[in-house]
């Protein structure tokens, strides 16, 4: 629900990684390779094939 | 011919006059203080209010600050002094002799324009000219501002003038209008106090109850100087004014205190901490402290509060797509409140975005899913929902960092639907919404309310869960995961259930998957 990951199968950028998952109105965070950073600071990072990403999707509660 | 003077004319002055008029007041619209009445304890209260860095407005009915302090009595301008009020002359500059034993006296002009020019030196702003017309009550009866005229409004008759007043917000409002108690008698109007009347003059004992009896009479409302007498029957002043500087010290104390309060202060930490280290063993848990104080360096304060002030919402049913420029007396008031100066009051932010900018505050190297940080904070934010296209007051944003706030646990989760109804009635009828809250004690979360560090453990462990295992919820109503919306279903997880933990999440606790994240 919240944190969910996911093994790049081929090479794309941040952002067409989040058009593909429909994220794009969503407010997440990724992590790669320990590093999170919001999308929208790395929209044009390419991310390579065999990467892990983690969608850490914010939740609000109440 | 050349003058001596630059060559600016009428209009320029007049445009000065006006925009730096409107400029200010406008920011001064929503203030931590309001102080009714510019005399000696009014003027004593406010600057020792704003030497903090507390964002204080006297409003004056007369045009000249200081009420009596000018003149000791009877036309003549020698004020006096009674031991221990010295020390507040000293403080202040005030040449003074001793006349008798502990009786001082001063020249009441010097005096009072040395403590008019203090109030300024530390911040105090006045809307002088301007008359006290009735009081803004919230939520429970809460005194959270006043309603104001130009005094010659009030002097002219209403079918000549038939002017509205205007209304400015603030957390505390002290009353500060000496015998008249003007503030206190308008809440005594809507039958939310009583006052006694002051009593006949009897200068050994006036003094010292004055002080006694400064202090808060109603949520939200102070009251200093001779208007206590008025509140409590207490013997009228005489012409000594050593009450009435140290009344408005003691006011200043009180107020600064409230102001300082956060809800997320009235939190007992440790006993969080201890709650955690028991549930999670092998986990370090460590408390960091306020994130401004620590992370934010001193450049960045302003740059941060614009940010901050940015992510005020406007209208709970208009998505902000993109953010106005804040006004300067916005961005003033977040800096206040990073330097932890004040308290925000009624102020709603963008709960995404308010998370945002605490991610920004974690160090790079702590932005990752090994470690859970939780951050409280007393502000009230709330999260757009495309379903019904408006704003929604939250109790919590989980991510890097999650934040819990305490302001939202009372706001946030709905109160029972009777109490909404009986509400209206109150307000109706004009009766004291603070019986209403006695009615009802105990089926919700309320302000300063004993079970909030209880019920707040419940939700560092949705905090806690979420970082662990990607969801900080349960469906079970009786887990402390349960994501409640009613304040009924709140007490219920968090103090009413028989377990704390549902079967499954419990066994996630005990099974200790978490042991090497910290």
């Amino acid at each position: 629900m919240g944190i969910e990951r996911i093994e790049i199968q081929e090479e794309k950028t941040v952002k067409e990684l989040i058009d593909e998952l429909n994220l794009s109105s969503v407010l997440i965070l990724l992590d790669l390779n320990g590093e999170v950073f919001y999308p929208d600071e790395k929209h044009n990072w390419r991310l390579k094939a065999g990467d892990t990403v983690t969608v850490i999707r914010i939740v609000a509660g109440g | 011919m050349a003058g001596n003077f630059s060559p600016v004319g009428e209009k320029e002055v007049t445009r000065t006059i006006v925009s730096e008029f409107a400029t200010q007041f406008a920011e001064y619209v929503e203030c931590d203080c309001i102080i009714v009445g510019g005399g000696p304890s009014g003027l004593m209260a406010g600057r020792n209010i704003a030497r903090e860095g507390t964002k204080v407005l006297i409003v004056e009915r007369n045009n000249y600050l200081g009420g009596g302090f000018w003149i000791g009595g009877y036309l003549m301008n020698k004020v006096t002094i009674r031991h221990p009020g010295e020390r507040i002359l000293d403080e202040l500059g005030i040449p003074y002799r001793e006349v008798v034993g502990g009786l001082f006296v001063a020249d009441g002009p010097h005096a009072c324009s040395k403590l008019i020019a203090s109030a300024c030196d530390n911040g105090v702003k006045f809307a002088n000219m301007t008359i006290f017309d009735d009081l803004v009550l919230k939520e429970g009866g809460r005194v959270a501002g006043v309603v104001v005229n130009w005094t010659p409004i009030s002097a002219l008759p209403k079918e000549i003038t038939c002017v509205d007043p205007v209304a400015l917000e603030a957390t505390l409002v002290i009353d500060a209008t000496g015998h008249d108690a003007q503030v206190v008698r308008k809440l005594e109007e809507r039958g939310l106090t009583t006052t006694k009347g002051f009593g006949a003059m009897w200068v050994e004992r006036s003094e010292d109850l004055i002080l006694e009896h400064t202090g808060e009479v109603h949520p939200g409302l102070i009251v200093t100087g001779m208007a206590l007498s008025t509140v409590y029957g207490l013997p009228r002043m005489g012409p000594t004014f050593g009450a009435m500087l140290l009344s408005g010290e003691i006011a200043a104390k009180i107020a600064l205190e409230k102001l300082h309060e956060g809800a997320a202060e009235a939190l007992n930490i440790e006993g969080i901490v201890q709650y955690l280290r028991k549930k999670l063993k092998q986990v370090e848990v460590e408390v960091r402290g306020d994130p401004f104080a620590l992370y934010l360096p001193q450049d960045g304060v302003l740059d941060c509060a614009r940010k901050i002030a940015s992510t005020k919402i406007q209208d709970a049913t208009r998505k902000a797509s993109s953010r106005q420029e804040p006004l300067y007396g916005e961005i003033e008031y977040e800096k206040r409140r990073i330097l932890g100066k004040t308290r925000a009051f009624g102020v709603l932010y963008d709960g995404l975005e308010l998370q945002r900018l605490f991610f920004e505050l974690i160090p790079r190297g702590e932005r990752s899913l090994e470690f859970v940080h939780i951050l409280f904070t007393n502000r009230l934010f709330a999260t757009w929902d495309e379903h019904d296209r408006r704003y929604h007051a939250r109790v919590s944003v989980y991510g890097i960092p999650s934040i819990i706030s305490t302001t939202g646990l009372v706001e946030a989760p709905a109160k029972p639907r009777d109490y909404y109804l009986l509400k209206q009635q109150y307000e109706v009828l004009g009766k004291d919404l603070l019986e209403l809250k006695d009615r009802f004690k105990g089926a919700f979360i309320d302000y300063e309310d004993e079970r909030l560090t209880e019920v707040v453990k419940g939700y560092v462990m949705q905090a806690v869960f979420y970082s662990l295992v990607g969801d900080p919820f349960c469906q079970d109503s009786g887990c402390r995961l349960y994501n409640a919306h009613w304040q009924e279903e709140v007490v219920f997880a968090q103090l009413g259930s028989e377990y704390e933990f549902c079967q499954r999440h419990r066994k996630l606790l005990e099974d200790g998957e978490w042991a090497s994240k910290g």
